[in-house]
């Protein structure tokens, strides 16, 4: 397979640029996953059909994509989706939702359209808040995190999503990252081949209003690689364990005093630290040690060390997590015609 | 130890030393790279420094990249780029 | 589905098998009393003529999933009661801005809220013309009997195509759940939606006098930008003013420049009426007979019965102002078709109104005394 420049995919895939999506927006990085899938599979664009509901990744597709684009009301696009679908079952059917637009208003049709198992591909684009309308809290939002509409911390606890389209009864469900792209591209590949209903979750980053979800305090054009470089900080893809041997240091309260009295200790151990941007606890100190018998006690009882947290500790575990074949809806309405001895 | 390091920077087109190198150079297309940085601070990651921030800033508040150094056609910041803004065009070696 | 010839059969069913006879092949629906018996119908026979019948998690979904399957080529229906056909409207009014044909079916009950379910009322005509947010216009039948539940849902397929708009069938809970006498034709006249005649098509504009625009359909290459935010004609997102208005007065005028078309009204000794009950749906069955009675109490008493209620008749009802000393506008709801008679009729003549809530008709008795009061 010839490997092609991105100029092929603009090309081929993407009908007017630049997006409206933000400087650094996840989005655009989505629809880049995606348009390599479809090619690679070599799906006919004469058959494919996206369908968005309202939102920022619901712009993903419509107007950017150059096939048959669906953009409906907030948080119905599934409904939507199952109509065209069932109709005509030859269209590749892919469904971009949000976090707020399928699980918060769609929540209700991404449970019913995963029970059924229409073979649908349904990518739901994670940025943690309502990003389009100002950064408002959503179903994902973690707790305590400062939005527009929760400017004492959110009250609630978020969803995980993946969890509960797998619990619908989802037949494939993924999750990944923005910055994990050769593996969501291919999960997008595995989606489009699977028959049933296909959920990828896909943790993206909003810098326009995660700066303030996670107190980043730089330009425009620093916050996208910093998010995603905090993406790969914060998750681990499931059954691909490493044997690093690295801890991380909560600080009290400024990050830089505990890094400066971490890096004393560590003066002549085979062992590095740094200042990371970590999901679950903040900016924290990352220590990686060579060290057989690394002394971590040293470093929890240091003055401006709050506590150390394991590698795993509040990280977000990516990686497909449902994948089985089972009876799909579109295939069951045509046994019903079958049955009662239609056309 | 990256999840990066496990790709190899090398050309994916797997040109072995002895076949005759070629050359790479990633286009910028100006009109549309809003400057998000993304293909910079992934070139930075993989060590190859190819792509570098400008002095120029872009109309939405971002920075452009600009291209110095060899470029081997790893193609990564092609996978990540938002806008589809840079491609990397394959350059018959001189 | 029922072979041609007289048949006994529930309002609802009458109303299924028109559909289906009017080549509707996808139905999407939500149980709710008293429109269940369509979707039971629905179930049995859609399969059988090679269609899809689904139930939907909701009322939303439902209207979302008949849209989805009109702009993949189906004719499509949903039919639901009060409750439904409110949490309808956002999407009723998305198939109006995305110009898509479909037919909507409220067995109107009484409310508010859950109100009394299996009672009949005609409270929701307001909710078929101005439901949704924004500005729109709506095409309503009204059957009075379960020969018109099969008659004007093949009316309402047909103005759904013919004006590529969602078409509201304003039945109500008796109609739909009396059993009737029902005469199925030998051939039924359907009317299919402009197709795009070469490879390149202007979803959302025209230049035909119809204003109506050709529709392509999901999987034939044209690519389409379907969306509920203003667009140009070629599906372009484009918010500015002037493309709204155009988009706007379009929707609007190829339904309201074509009134002659849509509008269909029965006239009952009206030629030398003194005294003229308007009505429609079931609360016309009384009037008739009340107007019966007046004849022959040697009132020139006559009955205008609207078939289609939006758009609304102005011109016929003008036009009778002048000519007789009264109206009469008898409805179950507080009085809401009579507000449009009072704004049409100016002053010209006295309006009276007959407006019974409760889920009960008005009574022929009711009503000939209005019109004695009123000759």
């Amino acid at each position: 397979m010839a490997v092609k420049p991105l100029r092929y995919y603009s090309d081929k895939y993407i009908r007017n640029q630049p997006s409206a999506f933000c400087v650094g927006c996840g989005d655009g990085t989505i629809l880049n996953c995606f348009v390599r899938a479809l090619d690679e599979l070599e799906v006919p664009l004469d058959k494919v059909l996206c369908v968005s509901g309202i939102g920022c990744s619901a712009w993903i597709p419509s107007p950017n994509f150059n096939g048959d684009t669906l953009h409906t009301t907030h948080g119905r696009a599934l409904a939507f989706a199952t109509g065209a679908k069932v109709f005509n079952s030859d269209l590749t059917t892919v469904v971009f939702t949000g976090d707020g637009d399928g699980a918060a208003i769609g929540g209700n049709h991404l449970i019913h359209a995963a029970r059924r198992n229409i073979d649908i591909t349904t990518i739901l684009v994670n940025n943690l808040s309502y990003a389009m309308t100002g950064g408002q809290i959503a179903p994902t939002t973690h707790h305590g995190e400062r939005t527009a509409t929760s400017p004492y911390g959110n009250p609630e606890r978020p969803f995980d999503i993946a969890g509960l389209a797998a619990a619908a009864g989802a037949t494939y469900v993924a999750r990944w990252t923005t910055y994990h792209v050769l593996e969501l591209t291919r999960s997008i590949k595995e989606a489009l081949k699977h028959h049933g209903f296909s959920f990828i979750e896909v943790l993206s980053q909003c810098p326009t209003h995660q700066r303030r979800m996670f107190n980043m305090r730089d330009p425009v054009y620093r916050l996208p690689s910093r998010i995603l470089e905090m993406f790969s900080e914060s998750t681990y893809v499931r059954g691909r364990t490493r044997q690093e041997n690295y801890r991380y240091a909560v600080p009290k309260a400024s990050p830089e005093n505990a890094l400066e009295e971490i890096s004393n200790v560590l003066v002549n151990l085979d062992t590095e630290a740094k200042i990371v941007d970590h999901m679950g606890f903040g900016r924290v100190v990352r220590i990686d040690s060579k060290e057989p018998d690394m002394e971590w006690a040293n470093i929890s009882r240091l003055e401006a060390v709050d506590r150390l947290v394991g590698p795993l500790e509040e990280k977000v575990e990516l990686g497909v997590f449902v994948k089985e074949e089972m009876l799909e809806y579109t295939d069951s309405l045509r046994d019903l015609i079958r049955t009662a001895g239609g056309i | 130890m990256d999840y990066f390091s496990s790709f190899s920077t090398s050309s994916n087109q797997g040109a072995s030393p002895s076949r005759m190198r070629k050359k790479f150079s990633p286009i910028i297309n100006v009109n549309v790279c809003k400057g998000c940085l993304i293909c910079v601070y992934v070139c930075e990651k993989l060590g190859a420094d190819v792509l570098k921030e400008s002095g120029e800033s872009t109309a939405m508040g971002g920075v452009l990249p600009t291209v110095s150094g060899e470029c081997v056609g790893c193609r990564w910041c092609e996978r990540f780029c938002p806008d589809f803004a840079i491609s990397v065009e394959e350059v018959e070696a001189c | 589905m029922l072979n041609p010839g007289r048949h006994l059969v529930l309002g609802n069913v009458a109303c299924a098998e028109g559909a289906i006879r009017a080549g509707c092949r996808f139905f999407a629906g939500y149980p709710i009393t008293p429109a269940n018996e369509i979707s039971h119908y629905m179930a049995a026979e859609l399969p059988k003529a090679g269609g899809f019948f689904l139930q939907m998690e909701d009322e939303i979904a439902s209207i979302a999933a008949i849209i989805g399957a009109s702009w993949a080529g189906a004719k499509a229906m949903t039919a639901t009661s009060g409750p439904g056909y409110s949490l309808m409207q956002e999407n009723i009014g998305y198939a109006h801005m995305t110009e898509t044909p479909c037919v909507v079916v409220n067995v109107q009950r009484s409310g508010p809220s859950t109100g009394q379910a299996t009672l009949p009322s005609q409270q929701d005509i307001y909710q078929a013309k101005y439901g949704s947010h924004g500005d729109y216009e709506v095409i309503a039948l009204s059957p009075w009997s379960v020969q018109e539940m099969f008659e004007l849902t093949v009316r309402a397929f047909n103005l759904a195509e013919r004006f590529r708009t969602p078409v509201m069938l304003m039945a109500d809970g008796m109609i739909g759940h009396i059993k009737e006498k029902l005469v199925v034709p030998e051939k039924v006249d359907t009317v299919g939606r402009r197709r795009p005649t070469g490879s390149e098509c202007v979803p959302f504009g025209t230049d035909d006098p119809s204003m109506v625009p050709e529709m392509p359909r999901f999987g034939e290459g044209f690519r389409l930008l379907v969306t509920g935010s203003t667009h140009r004609p070629s599906g372009v997102r484009d918010y500015t003013p002037k493309y709204h208005q155009m988009k706007v007065n379009r929707i609007r005028e190829k339904i309201l420049k074509a009134e002659n078309e849509i509008s269909d009204t029965v006239k009952v000794d009206l030629e030398d009426a003194e005294v003229v009950v308007i009505s429609f749906g079931a609360s016309a069955r009384p009037s008739y007979g009340a107007v019966k009675e007046a004849r022959s109490q040697g009132i020139k008493a006559g009955l205008l019965r609207l078939k289609t209620i939006w758009p609304f008749p102005e011109g016929k009802i003008s036009d009778l102002a002048d000519d007789v000393d009264a109206l009469i506008v008898v409805e179950m709801n507080v009085g809401k078709m009579v507000q449009e008679v009072r704004r049409v009729v100016c002053g010209r003549a006295n309006v009276f109104s007959v407006s019974k809530i409760g889920g009960v008709l008005p009574s022929v008795y009711e009503i000939n005394q209005v019109i004695r009061r009123a000759a």
